[in-house]
């Protein structure tokens, strides 16, 4: 999901804007707004929300762990990855 | 078909890195195999150190993948502990039992040893750029001596 700046608008601004831009987030278009110049809170389709949240339960509710297993695994350290990433460079 | 056993770190940094070698392994007409103690790993470091999308990744991947049951004998993980550090001992098993032609793995320091492949013999033990690109020099660089003479002796 890209950001455009045309998305960004201040808080203080949205206020007296709010019913136009809550007409204008539709699907994936989305609006950030901003307090003190940083992004704050987004408006956004209600619609896209939901979806977005039923994908992610999906997605997380999916797993191949075995539960018997998974004492015995462990966690990778960040040197490893990064010597097994510069091997498997082509 | 000729069958690949992927472990730990081929699976994942496969899901990390699109444009690597591991990643090129699931576009070439070979099955790859794993183990579940292999996935249960992986998606755990998945899960803990990447992104929502690369689980998502990892999801596609692994339906490529034929998946052998871990339930390693004892006394096999047994053997492979006097050839191979502990961590990896249950991987070095689940390939053996899987009888892949192929052990493709990233972890230079434990498995490229002679010990470890001649455990798992007939099993070749590669990196996924060795297999792709160069792998009859790529065995000899990793085990002094060449694939013909290393079939000659596993005879």
């Amino acid at each position: 999901m890209q950001l455009q700046p045309s998305q960004f608008i201040p808080i203080t601004e949205a206020r007296t804007r709010i019913s136009e831009l809550t007409k204008s987030v539709e699907g994936d278009t989305y609006v950030v707004l901003t307090k003190g110049g940083k992004p704050k809170a987004a408006l956004v389709d209600i619609a896209y929300l939901q979806r977005l949240q039923n994908d992610l339960s999906k997605l997380y509710k999916k797993t191949y762990i075995d539960p018997v297993l998974l004492p015995i695994t462990r966690q990778f350290s960040d040197s490893e990855i990064q010597e097994w990433e510069k091997e498997d460079q082509l | 078909m000729k069958q690949a056993f992927l472990d730990s770190s081929v699976l994942f940094t496969a899901v990390n890195s699109p444009t690597g070698g591991s990643a090129k392994l699931f576009t070439l007409p070979i099955q790859l195999v794993t183990s579940t103690f292999v996935l249960t790993e992986v998606e755990r470091n998945v899960r803990e150190k990447l992104l929502s999308h690369h689980l998502d990744r990892y999801f596609i991947l692994v339906k490529q993948m034929k998946i052998v049951e871990g339930k390693s004998d004892t006394k096999l993980i047994e053997k492979a502990k006097k050839v191979i550090v502990e961590k990896d001992s249950l991987v070095l098993a689940d390939a053996k039992l899987s009888h892949a032609e192929y052990l493709i793995t990233l972890d230079l320091k434990y498995f490229f040893t002679p010990q470890a492949q001649k455990f798992l013999k007939p099993t070749l033990i590669l990196t996924p750029k060795c297999s792709l690109k160069k792998f009859p020099d790529c065995f000899n660089d990793r085990f002094g001596f060449g694939v013909s003479q290393f079939r000659k002796q596993r005879q």
